[in-house]
């Protein structure tokens, strides 16, 4: 009996170390740890939501902080499938505070109230947080903003000539001011170029669950959708893979995802981090980060940009071509504001 | 409110054939976990199962370029983490609850985990070839059920058989009187000459071989891509599911489709009441085939006598514990 009792508790301890490291977050170290050897490279340390190879927000957080390495501007360490609850993000942020990072960066709207609790603790540190339309910042807390509806107008244009139905989708898991912005742009930019376009959403709820976005996808398809933004890496990747399935097309998001399925992606929302990281960085080096403040930068400045699809499948009627760069260049000069429709 | 898209005479047909074609997986995972439920056996783990089951599959279809062996592969992954449950809660008897959930975090971290060991981080995700839609000849004209039933992928084919099985394995033959003697009476079982362990093992390895193929649908039929959480707690609903279908194989599958067809008219009818703009909040759509389950757990458990719950289930089962 003893014998067994001890073998057990054994095989249950093995069991629960094997739990917890295969479950909770994944880290990763690309160089030194700790405060910087060389003063003029900043140490970046940054949390996301998802893996890096999720061809989307995570993965180009990811890119765009290497490539700063790579030019020598900083050194980082990542995390990467950190919670988004509470207690475990500011378990890890707190982790690479108290290493001493230069600047540390919380990659995703729902690390808001483990950043802001973090931040208050260590107020000599910088922090970042992508704050999707909340204008909310600390002392030594910026906010960065996501303006992909303005990419989403030109692409709207773009899909209000490719379509032959009228009928546009869009699909995304919840409905906040991110998603709502990019859907109502898109409907605006086609509503430029045809203005019998309608447009339906839907919710999937989910954030991962690939399947139930497809089939949303599916579901909009058999209404007459044939275009579709959408918002959310998962979501956006089902919408793609099934632009196999259906004669339908779909739009990447946050970064090029026509890879998947390179003849039915009309473009893709890119955002280039490696941009918008670089302000920053800029600023922790000047020492000009603190008082936090909000970074607006989008397409004008090159942040957010179409990444347009050689391989699409369909042809896009030249006139369409030449209204969405009028577009394009009206927005970078300034000329025209996207309107941003967070809700309603 | 576009009422025609999702009542019209068009609508119906890709409703319901969307309702069997997102029914599947959990009909399927909650098919096997009928049989293994039956025999006393909770198997909490079943949605790491499937995740394991659609990594293999995902494998399989990309390393051979061939669904079928793709899907041979999720059903034997599938079994893999199975069988390691069985190790756990049969040979050494630990605890049921505890073993189920170490192996459901392991099922989903191990999935994750070796997909980014085998293809790292690249702007190219891999695809496979995945199956399509083939359509039973006669059977699929016949006006109104045709499309909906015969017009459906393979797999769903070969998943419903499964099912059928299953039901045929636990109710009518001596295999399957052991295994439910196993989750009503172990003691009876062992009196008789039989095993309990070894029919709790073959319970363990059906349900595996189940849930695995559960998993692998979900890869290789429309998505042909893989990532993370693409069980999306489905598992957990055959779980629930099957309670509700008082562990009776064919009413799982039953139950299964109510799931599948509200989801699917939860999904049309968000996009046809307006989407963002619409008065009714779409989380309330969301919820609809959550809340029609558990109303329907409920009429049932109102109805139904404890009768149907399987007296063993939960229980470890120790020889030596005969003679006391």
């Amino acid at each position: 009996m003893h014998r067994i009792g001890i073998r057990r508790m054994a095989i249950v301890a093995l069991l629960a170390l094997f739990g917890v490291a295969c479950g909770g977050a994944e880290e990763g170290t690309d160089t030194t740890v700790g405060g910087t050897a060389d003063s003029d490279v900043v140490s970046v340390a940054i949390i996301m939501p998802s893996e890096i190879n999720d061809l989307s927000w995570s993965q180009q957080g990811y890119t765009g902080l290497n490539a700063l390495q790579e030019r020598g501007l900083i050194e980082f360490a990542y995390s990467e499938s950190v919670a988004e609850d509470a207690a475990s993000a500011s378990r890890v942020l707190r982790g690479y505070a108290e290493e001493g990072y230069d600047l540390i960066i919380a990659h995703s709207f729902p690390y808001q109230d483990a950043v802001f609790e973090v931040a208050e603790e260590f107020p000599e540190i910088n922090f970042a947080w992508p704050n999707a339309g909340l204008d909310r910042t600390a002392p030594n807390l910026s906010g960065y903003d996501e303006r992909f509806y303005e990419a989403e107008y030109l692409i709207g244009i773009l899909a209000g000539g490719v379509t032959e139905s009228g009928v546009l989708g869009g699909v995304g898991a919840f409905d906040i001011p991110e998603c709502h912005s990019m859907f109502a742009a898109f409907e605006l930019g086609a509503k430029t170029v045809r203005d019998d376009i309608t447009q339906i959403n839907a919710y999937t709820g989910d954030w991962l669950d690939i399947v139930k976005a497809s089939e949303a996808v599916i579901a909009q398809a058999d209404q007459g959708a044939d275009v579709f933004v959408t918002c959310g890496s998962s979501l956006a990747q089902a919408a793609i893979t099934t632009t196999k399935e259906r004669d339908i097309s779909a739009v990447g998001f946050v970064g090029d995802m026509s890879a998947i399925a390179p003849e039915g992606t009309l473009a893709s929302v890119v955002w280039n981090l490696e941009g918008m990281f670089e302000l920053m960085v800029n600023d922790v080096a000047n020492d000009t980060f603190m008082p936090g403040k909000i970074y607006r930068p989008g397409v004008p400045e090159g942040i957010v940009t179409v990444g347009l699809n050689p391989d699409y499948g369909k042809e896009i009627p030249q006139e369409v071509m030449e209204q969405y760069e009028q577009a394009q260049a009206d927005i970078e000069s300034g000329t025209f504001e996207v309107p941003f429709i967070p809700e309603g | 409110m576009n009422w025609t898209a999702v009542f019209g005479p068009d609508a119906w047909v890709p409703l319901l054939n969307g309702g069997v074609r997102l029914a599947m997986p959990i009909a399927l995972a909650a098919s096997g976990l009928a049989y293994v439920q039956r025999a006393g056996l909770l198997n909490l783990s079943v949605d790491g199962v499937m995740m394991m089951g659609a990594l293999g599959s995902f494998l399989g279809a990309y390393a051979t370029g061939s669904p079928w062996i793709g899907i041979a592969a999720g059903i034997a992954a599938g079994m893999l983490i199975s069988m390691s449950e069985a190790l756990l809660v049969v040979t050494l008897r630990l605890p049921q609850v505890v073993s189920g959930i170490a192996l459901f975090i392991l099922g989903h971290g191990l999935a994750v985990f070796l997909y980014r060991m085998i293809f790292g981080v690249t702007s190219s995700p891999p695809t496979i070839d995945g199956l399509g839609v083939v359509s039973i000849p006669v059977l699929s004209s016949i006006p109104w059920i045709g499309p909906v039933l015969f017009a459906q992928n393979p797999v769903v084919y070969l998943g419903l058989a499964l099912a059928v099985v299953v039901w045929w394995l636990l109710e009518k033959t001596t295999v399957g009187l052991a295994a439910r003697a196993s989750g009503e009476l172990p003691r009876a079982l062992y009196a008789s000459g039989g095993s309990v362990a070894a029919t709790r093992w073959l319970a363990f390895a059906i349900s595996g071989a189940m849930a695995g193929l559960a998993g692998a649908i979900l890869v290789v039929t429309e998505l042909k891509i893989f990532g993370p959480n693409l069980t999306a707690g489905r598992g957990w609903i055959a779980l629930a599911l099957v309670i509700f279908a008082r562990w009776k194989p064919l009413w799982v599958v039953a139950g299964a489709l109510l799931f599948g067809v509200i989801d699917s008219f939860q999904l049309r009818i968000q996009s046809a009441s307006g989407g963002i703009s619409s008065e009714v909040p779409y989380e309330f759509f969301q919820a609809l085939p959550y809340l029609v389950t558990i109303l329907a757990m409920w009429l049932s458990a109102a109805r139904a006598d404890r009768s149907y719950w399987p007296t063993a289930l939960g229980d470890p089962y120790r020889k030596e514990d005969q003679h006391s």
